[in-house]
């Protein structure tokens, strides 16, 4: 290491910011710009109907909505079980004038199951009083009537100009404007300044020889990757050294896990969750990785012990080249995931590059973990014990084989606290739906991932002196 | 004056040590319940100092559970001491133990790179003295073997060959390395003198005084975790023994 090597790396540094900063604009696209309205309007549950729309009828529901972005509605209809004929037309009115019209042949609308309508221009009509207009050139007992719910507070209906307090079934959901995001660009601006002047200010220290944090890790780093690398080699030499397909392992264990897990909850959860297979491959690979590295790095000092009390290494690098064995592990592993998700007949979009920053946040979150533990396993050796039941009911509370919307309200603290949920939700989002989740989750999941990487290394390092001492 | 490489001031190293030791939750729990965590406070050293001359050759000398091994452990960077302070220059290779991190289901070319990193060789330098080290130890037709198919003679020469390879600032020693059979035994030995004698500043701890007395410039004599002199090899050594002689009459 010399100055002219630690100018480059900062170099390095600085553009891979810029490239990131950047990427992260054109990989998020218009996720960055709106979130999920909060004032979508939800459907109620349905205790009647309206009369039937047969010609002449006409059924106008009024309604506010404060989303700033319309993108679809949603109505339920009922057919009486008949199969029917004609032609309903629903139009959207923004008092006299006519915001969007669409019609559908009574034969194609489904019984009790919502009708969606897609604006393929969103509306922008934020707390405008808006008309929702329902008619159709039905005969009687050929046409439809609109599920409702009788007696709703602050809510107008009108059936054949006969008004009353009531709503249809109809839903209403778009999108909000993030008014942060219009400062994307300067937010990054200015993390990038701070970035540099910190960099120059490291350059300048070092060349005075001061080392900071980041030199010192540097230097680490050029210093033992050779060790690191011996260390993870040996981790899968040895693993797999005497059995027969070897490294495909790697590849065939999350693949059959998922293939049991399937093949036990498919029937019960198939029919609630789009593309059953990669949901569950992507959740069990996730878990699965941060179950191996937990449990690699919890051993890792006490059972490296001869070799700890025998030469001098820095303990950080036995969990730091377990962690890293497991991340080539799930990298590998990927491969399967992204077959699945082919097989599956799911496009590959820019969005799935995003899934990196996700699986990165999980191994800082597994490494940070590892390090609590294996320090904790040093001094009392219950850990080991405890952490498998743990694990356990860790594995419960994260929605790996089942939906996440099948918690009731009252435990969905469950899950809004536990960051393996956060990673591996975004995650799904990202290749399963194809877009990338809010900005603000990808905060979350850094949240979570840097203060347990902060709290174990503290824990380790704060212990690290005592380990020799009780192993 | 000669640059010193190895500073020790005032050391101590304080053992906390619980009559049995506390490893488990429920041990805390209930000792800490009933009251009962105690500690004993064991002294392995107390308060000593001594510094090393480049180039110069220091014995420890001592009976058993007299803090020679504790001291070298302190220098190596594996203890940290409890007070005081170590400063070292230049790079160490602590000789302690051979063939630490030794992993069984690999073959020998692959430990030899993995216990070389574990010593802290560099890839290039362990690749330039590769083909030495096979030679030194004679296992050149077993190489890509897995050592566990390895007789004990085998794994001890190939150990010693890695660990003896370097051409280290500070060798630190605990006992003389020797082994395997006759003809290696002496083989190591010569190459054990070759690298004490080879510019290197070695601390050296052993037994065997007369070896004490041929190979080392300076003495230091511990008892009970206290320096008891520092003095010139061969006088202190006569001392020892004869006190040694003294006890046990």
């Amino acid at each position: 290491m010399n100055k002219e090597k630690i100018r480059k790396i900062y170099l390095i540094f600085m553009a891979l910011y810029v490239l990131l900063a950047a990427s992260f604009y054109f990989l998020l696209g218009d996720q960055l710009k709106y979130k999920d309205s909060i004032n979508n309007i939800v459907m109620v549950e349905a205790d009647a109907v309206t009369d039937e729309i047969v010609k002449g009828v006409e059924v106008k529901q009024f309604f506010r909505p404060s989303i700033d972005r319309i993108q679809s509605m949603a109505i339920v209809f009922t057919k009486f079980y008949r199969e029917g004929s004609g032609t309903v037309y629903i139009d959207l009115l923004d008092g006299n004038s006519i915001l969007y019209s669409k019609s559908f042949n009574v034969k194609d609308i489904p019984e009790q199951h919502r009708v969606f309508i897609n604006f393929e221009k969103p509306l922008e009509v934020k707390d405008r009083l808006l008309t929702l207009k329902i008619r159709s050139d039905c005969n009687p007992n050929e046409g439809v009537a609109v599920m409702m719910r009788k007696n709703v507070d602050d809510s107008i209906l009108v059936i054949n100009s006969r008004g009353m307090k009531g709503t249809l079934c109809f839903s209403v959901s778009g999108v909000d404007e993030i008014y942060a995001a219009q400062y994307y660009w300067y937010f990054a601006l200015g993390v990038g300044l701070l970035f540099a002047l910190y960099l120059y200010r490291s350059y300048r220290n070092y060349c005075h020889n001061k080392h900071d944090y980041l030199v010192r890790a540097l230097l680490a780093i050029d210093k033992y990757k050779f060790l690191i690398s011996q260390l993870v080699t040996r981790d899968f030499k040895s693993k797999y050294k005497r059995s027969v397909f070897g490294l495909l392992w790697s590849f065939l264990n999350p693949l059959l896990t998922m293939i049991v897990q399937f093949l036990v909850f498919s029937t019960f959860f198939k029919a609630d969750t789009q593309n059953y297979p990669v949901y569950l491959l992507s959740g069990v690979i996730c878990f699965n990785f941060f179950k191996e590295t937990t449990d690699m790095c919890l051993t890792s000092i006490s059972g490296n012990s001869n070799l700890i009390n025998k030469v001098y290494i820095p303990r950080y690098i036995f969990p730091l080249s377990r962690t890293i064995s497991s991340s080539v592990n799930l990298a590998i592993s990927l491969v399967p995931l992204l077959l699945i998700t082919l097989i599956m007949g799911l496009k590959l979009h820019a969005s799935t590059l995003l899934i990196l920053y996700f699986l990165l946040c999980l191994i800082a979150f597994s490494l940070g973990a590892g390090m609590l533990l294996a320090t904790l396993m040093v001094f009392f050796r219950d850990t080991q014990f405890l952490w498998g039941v743990m694990v356990q009911i860790w594995q419960y509370a994260t929605p790996i084989f089942y939906p996440a919307e099948i918690i009731p309200d009252k435990y969905k603290f469950v899950v809004r606290f536990n960051p393996l949920y956060h990673f591996i939700g975004n995650l799904r989002k990202c290749l399963i739906d194809g877009v990338s989740p809010e900005p603000i989750s990808y905060i979350y999941c850094l949240i979570f991932a840097l203060a347990m990487l902060f709290i174990g290394t503290y824990v380790f390092k704060k212990h690290q002196d005592k380990f020799t001492l009780y192993l | 004056m000669a640059e010193k490489m190895i500073e020790v001031k005032n050391v101590s190293m304080k053992f906390r040590m619980s009559d049995e030791p506390i490893n488990s939750l429920k041990e805390v729990f209930t000792t800490a319940v009933s009251g009962k965590l105690k500690f004993n406070e064991f002294l392995a050293l107390d308060n000593i100092s001594f510094d090393l001359e480049k180039g110069k050759t220091l014995g420890l000398i001592g009976r058993n559970g007299a803090g020679k091994s504790t001291t070298l452990k302190l220098i190596s960077g594996i203890l940290k001491p409890t007070s005081g302070q170590i400063i070292t220059r230049g790079n160490i290779v602590p000789m302690l133990e051979l063939g630490a991190g030794f992993d069984l289901e690999l073959t020998g070319r692959e430990n030899i790179y993995l216990n070389g990193a574990i010593l802290g060789y560099s890839k290039e330098y362990l690749e330039s003295k590769y083909q030495e080290i096979v030679d030194f130890a004679e296992i050149s037709d077993f190489i890509d073997m897995p050592i566990r198919n390895y007789s004990s003679g085998m794994m001890a020469r190939l150990a010693f060959s890695i660990a003896s390879v370097v051409q280290p600032e500070i060798l630190i020693v605990d006992e003389i390395l020797s082994v395997g059979d006759a003809y290696f035994k002496e083989k190591s030995y010569k190459r054990m003198q070759e690298l004490m004698s080879g510019g290197a500043t070695v601390l050296f701890v052993s037994h065997d005084l007369d070896k004490i007395a041929e190979m080392c410039d300076e003495v230091v004599w511990l008892e009970r975790g206290k320096v008891v002199k520092i003095g010139p090899a061969k006088e202190l050594c006569e001392e020892y023994s004869k006190k040694q002689l003294e006890s046990k009459q």
